[in-house]
């Protein structure tokens, strides 16, 4: 599949030489396919299996991030209350019909989209900033809304709550019929997460991705060649909305029975953190940033019995680090470095005081993170190693 | 005190709602404060500090700390959290301001979202909460009681409001008349070009970190106080609600600050006592300041911003 | 670039003197030391005296059984007290004998109410660490996320709960009874006193279940009853009391039901708006200890706290063994109420533990458990039980307790919770058919 597509590319005239890179990166994609479904649950027990599961969900919903922010440069910081509508609707669909779950993941996604297209409609004219801040404010007048329905639990009316004690927790999201146990949901929701990675692959190969490129280059610009703006800004709340619906979907069936506490407020900060830090421009900084925020925990406090605590500290400093000298965050800048280091080691390039603090501000990140995992009875010391590694990065500047 | 009368005006028992009206705009006093030295910092510099809460939050549980662990006096404890607001604050500036100078209003915002979480981080490992115990910030102001149409509100809940508005006050004046002011102005317009005028532009944007950070330390004490128990994470995320008092001002009017922080206590206070909205009076924030957004982007500015790379 | 120099070094020196100064203030719980000492909780148990498992007195020296716990741990509310205690009392046993010279290795995870995490860790215990069984778990969420999973893997936790789940489904058994049964004790001790309503305020997310039974109790009692939601964290404390307040009227009742991060916050906005002599006060457990007493004389025999276990400064031999554990083994842990509950926690695993005769195993120690019946506590005002039940409230006789110059007090002895929920009223038929408590 991917050679035909290659072909096909190669025998545009404006795309020459391409067939390498592309089934290079096909086969690489496909090789780690092939290690998330069949080599992990094979070799891992049920709680790594699990904490992969939450990795796939949150890519996902990182790589609307992606979309959003690093290809039209509009920034939300309320995806994880997307995501907790998501998870709603698919859960109170799932009480009062028995749509297969293949057409729950659809309907879920679209009820979703629609919504968030209607909460973007009107935040649409705002830019930047404020559209950050309007999709903050929105998250916490969601946040409110669901503090008070809360998740449906079985009962009837339009919230589904039931409070007969006897009543509660009798009914979960169903999984589909062959994928209950967890390694076969854990395949079935990466697939799903990759078809939708690939959804948004299509999407930046084709019109709306040279219509989102043009208008984060320059609006105005845009506007001048004809590009309907407004279109296609709504198309990207729409796609992003959608995948987190989908999301949202695959996490209520994943836990069963949702509630408010699955979405704290911190968890939006740590998203755009984590996005942020593996890199926003591309769909490999999604899946980064969905390992850094179910991964790490699970690692810190399950496996190595660090204080999770620390992973607030270490993610305010690499977003810090990212911001300042690595705006295309670690899946770009990170080979960059260690290319950078090589040569410096092989005495091709003078140091320049730029090169040294960044290499030396990503060193304080790793071997800070490092120092925190091993010392544990003295974590000071790693906390302050990786706060150097932002006032690198700063020094690395101008 | 007031009649026992109740008279309707537009079918509202104002009697049943006096205490409610004294007891918002006392809230929202500690709204406008925080408001104004967001403004304030914005104005200056370009950066929306949304580490505002956290800063105060670490302030407020330093003053804790020295008041029941060790025996200094009380007013050096008050101190070192205004202190120590202004220290942060002053520090994150100069050390990470020059860097995000040329760079998008957002990216700056999220500079200061990194210093949120690495405080929280900070703050949810030195102070963990325990199971019967909890942490209570009682400045000494909290113990003098005023009856104030039916309603009682306490020194420090007057204070926070006179500190708001006297904050306003000043800084306005300071803006317009003072050599100082009229460098951050000139900065907030255009940088480079105040530089260019000779203006020390980075000691100038420190000395509005250091301001912005002095007002972050005395809100965080006075919340700490007026929430009663120090819960940090409450504390950091109450920034939210005191932007929408900075949104209410277009994030350029000191005074329209004053009077959104004003209007969001009042109103999430009116809506008390009313069941079927009451659960939703929290989200009052959060609607007052997207409405007023909407308000702001309703004529179409295309902008010609460098792309956030 | 000198002067850049400079700055970065000056910055770099302030960086770490800040740093240094943040770390420095220690107001959490650090290290332990262990408390020099006698043998805690050895020697013969007796009518007058509770012992640490076997007693022996000398140190278990076997291969360890493994039992795990996961606990909530968000900022705000450390649910790992409990966790503590059980793994003080547990220590303790180990330096008794252990169980027939196995020592219990006690594995904690804490989390941070995020479903995904809780199940990831219940499978974590029970298929990588192979825990035999789960003891102590207390979260807001937790019971709900992996009742079913428990239930399937056979496994009986018993622990402290605050949801439905935890009182609703047969895997789960508390020592405590939580708020929906604690509020309507509070509801009890006032109308005794002759409040003139019920006006009962919880958080939100509970609210609905949690103060059912008060509204209910009210109406059988022909007096107004209302249940007032409380979104959390609390911003306008004093508008919240004077709703409440509006609501009760004079001489009418408030009750709280919200843990010590929240209710300082509403008792100072009473203390403020002069209304702590204009109504009756009523509260869960949550609050029922020194600090809260000390810290709101206002109070003093004008709150009713219902209290779920006997009062912190009970003499009995399992108030006194749970002290002196505690003091040994876990000194930086005050005493409160999440301390007995983990101490009986501990104590009924043990005792199931003790009985199994032949390897001790998932299975072997979980049936154990199922069987457990009749185990006398002084903690508790009845007898403590599992049984094979759909749904487990074992506890369900309390004391009202009150604030007396810095002390907590009891006011009202051993009583019944009214049978007003149907949940209640079966389970004393199941106790009186199966002898579940009998004295």
């Amino acid at each position: 599949m991917g050679a035909a597509h290659a072909q096909e590319r190669a025998g545009r005239p404006r795309l020459p030489s391409i067939n390498r890179p592309i089934i290079a990166r096909v086969l690489v994609i496909a090789g780690l396919l092939v290690v998330a479904l069949f080599v992990f649950p094979a070799t891992l027990g049920g709680d790594w299996i699990n904490t992969f599961t939450s990795v796939a969900i949150y890519s996902t919903v990182a790589a609307g991030l992606v979309v959003l922010y690093g290809r039209v440069g509009m920034i939300s910081l309320g995806q994880i209350a997307i995501l907790a509508i998501g998870t709603w609707v698919a859960t109170r669909l799932t009480f009062a019909t028995n749509l297969p779950f293949p057409v729950l993941l659809l309907v879920t996604g679209a009820i979703t989209c629609a919504i968030g297209v209607l909460i973007g409609l009107p935040a649409l004219r705002l830019s930047g900033l404020y559209l950050a801040l309007i999709t903050l404010m929105a998250a916490g007048a969601v946040n409110v809304v669901l503090a008070q329905i809360q998740f449906p639990n079985g009962g009837g009316g339009f919230t589904g709550r039931t409070d007969q004690p006897s009543a509660i927790g009798l009914k979960a999201v169903p999984r589909p019929k062959w994928a209950l146990g967890d390694n076969a949901y854990y395949r079935y929701v990466v697939v799903v997460c990759a078809l939708m990675f690939l959804l948004v692959l299509l999407h930046f190969a084709s019109k709306p991705g040279r219509g989102w490129a043009a208008i984060r280059e320059s609006e105005p610009a845009a506007l001048a060649a004809g590009i309907n703006i407004t279109l296609y800004k709504l198309w990207a709340f729409a796609l992003a909305s959608f995948i987190t619906g989908v999301a949202g979907c695959l996490l209520a069936a994943q836990i069963g029975q949702p509630n408010t506490y699955s979405f704290p407020t911190s968890d939006s900060l740590s998203l755009i953190a984590t996005a942020l830090i593996g890199g926003i421009f591309t769909l490999w900084g999604a899946i980064v940033a969905g390992v850094f925020m179910q991964l790490l925990p699970f690692l810190f406090q399950a496996q190595w019995g660090v204080n999770p605590n620390f992973l607030l500290i270490v993610f305010g400093c690499g977003l810090l680090q990212v911001l300042l000298s690595a705006p295309g965050g670690l899946t770009n800048q990170f080979p960059k470095d260690m290319a950078n280091l090589g040569r410096l080691i092989a005495r091709k390039v003078p140091l320049t005081r730029q090169a040294a603090f960044g290499i030396a501000s990503i060193l304080a990140l790793i071997v800070g993170i490092v120092l925190i995992i091993t010392l544990k009875s003295a974590p000071i010391v790693g906390i302050i190693v990786v706060v150097l590694s932002p006032v690198f990065a700063s020094l690395s500047q101008d | 005190m007031s009649s026992v009368v109740a008279f309707s005006v537009f079918g509202v028992d104002w009697e049943f709602l006096k205490p409610y009206i004294v007891l918002g705009l006392a809230l929202g006093g500690v709204y406008a404060l925080s408001g104004v030295g967001i403004v304030v910092l914005y104005k200056a510099t370009g950066v929306l500090n949304l580490a505002f809460g956290a800063v105060g939050a670490a302030g407020a549980l330093i003053a804790y700390w020295m008041v029941n662990h060790t025996s200094w006096p009380h007013w050096l404890a008050y101190t070192t959290c205004v202190a120590f607001g202004g220290a942060v604050n002053l520090l994150y500036g100069v050390v990470f301001g020059p860097a995000f100078a040329k760079r998008d209003p957002l990216v700056k915002m999220i500079g200061t979202l990194a210093l949120a979480l690495i405080l929280l981080g900070i703050m949810a490992w030195r102070a963990p909460a325990g199971g019967a115990f909890v942490r209570v910030l009682t400045l000494p102001s909290s113990t003098h009681y005023y009856t104030v149409f039916g309603a009682r509100v306490n020194l420090t809940q007057i204070l926070a409001l006179a500190f708001a508005i006297a904050l306003t006050i000043v800084t306005t004046l300071f803006l317009r008349y003072t050599a100082l002011g009229t460098a951050y102005r000139a900065i907030a317009n255009d940088r480079e070009i105040t530089a260019t005028l000779g203006v020390p532009v980075r000691r100038v944007e420190a000395s509005a970190w250091l301001g912005s950070g002095l007002v972050c330390g005395a809100a965080g004490l006075l919340l700490a106080d007026l929430y009663t128990s120090l819960d940090y994470t409450a504390l950091t995320f109450l920034v939210i609600s005191s932007l929408a008092a900075a949104l209410i001002g277009r994030l350029e009017s000191l005074w329209l600050t004053l009077f959104g922080g004003l209007l969001v206590g009042f109103v999430q206070s009116i809506l008390t006592p009313y069941g079927s909205v009451t659960a939703y009076r929290a989200a009052t924030p959060f609607v007052l300041s997207i409405i007023v957004l909407l308000w702001m982007g309703r004529r179409r500015v295309v902008v010609f911003a460098p792309s956030t790379r | 670039m000198k002067s850049r120099k400079l700055t970065a070094g000056v910055t770099l020196a302030v960086v770490g003197i800040a740093a240094l100064v943040l770390a420095a203030w220690a107001t959490g719980g650090g290290s332990r030391t262990q408390a020099a000492g006698g043998i805690v909780g050895s020697g013969k148990a007796s009518a007058t005296k509770s012992v640490c498992g076997m007693g022996t007195g000398h140190k278990a020296t076997g291969s360890p059984i493994k039992i795990g716990t996961i606990n909530m741990l968000i900022p705000g509310v450390d649910f790992t007290t409990i966790a503590k205690i059980v793994n003080a009392y547990f220590e303790c046993v180990n330096d008794n004998g252990g169980i027939h010279n196995h020592p219990i290795k006690y594995i904690q995870y804490t989390e941070q109410l995020n479903p995904a995490q809780e199940s990831t860790l219940a499978h974590k215990l029970i298929e990588s660490d192979k825990v035999v069984g789960i003891v102590g778990n207390t979260s807001f969420a937790e019971c709900g996320t992996n009742w079913k999973y428990y239930e399937q893997k056979h496994f009986t936790v018993i622990g402290a709960g605050v949801q439905a789940e935890c009182y609703s489904k047969p895997s789960i058994v508390e020592s405590n009874m939580g708020p929906r049964y604690s509020d309507l004790g509070a509801a009890q001790a006032l109308v005794k006193r002759g409040a003139k309503s019920l006006i009962v305020a919880s958080p939100s997310t509970l609210s609905k279940y949690a103060d059912a039974n008060v509204v209910t109790y009210a109406k059988e009692h022909h007096i107004k009853g209302e249940a007032v939601p409380v979104v959390l964290p609390v911003t306008d404390a004093n508008s919240i009391i004077t709703h409440l307040y509006q609501l009760a009227g004079n001489g009418g009742g408030i009750i709280l039901d919200f843990t010590p991060d929240t209710a300082p916050a509403l008792m100072q906005a009473a203390i403020a708006q002069g209304i702590v002599n204009k109504v009756k006060w009523g509260s869960s457990t949550p609050i029922a200890n020194e600090f809260m007493a000390k810290q709101f004389p206002q109070f003093d025999n004008k709150i009713f706290i219902n209290q779920e276990f006997s009062n912190l400064t009970k003499k009995g031999p399992d108030s006194n063994l749970w002290r002196a554990v505690n003091h040994k083994y876990a000194p930086k842990v005050a005493l409160q109420a999440f301390g007995q509950m983990g101490y009986m926690d501990a104590k009924f695993a043990t005792i199931a533990l003790l009985r199994i005769k032949g390897p001790i195993t998932a299975k072997s120690y979980n049936n154990s458990v199922r069987t457990l019946k009749n185990i006398h506590t002084d903690i508790l005002c009845k007898p403590w039980y599992v049984g094979n039940l759909p749904y487990h409230i074992p506890n369900n006789y309390d004391v009202t307790v009150t604030y007396d110059k810095g002390k907590v007090v009891v006011k009202d002895k051993c009583f019944a919770i009214a049978p007003v929920d149907k949940s209640i009223a079966q389970t004393r038929k199941w106790e009186k058919k199966y002898k579940l408590n009998t004295h």
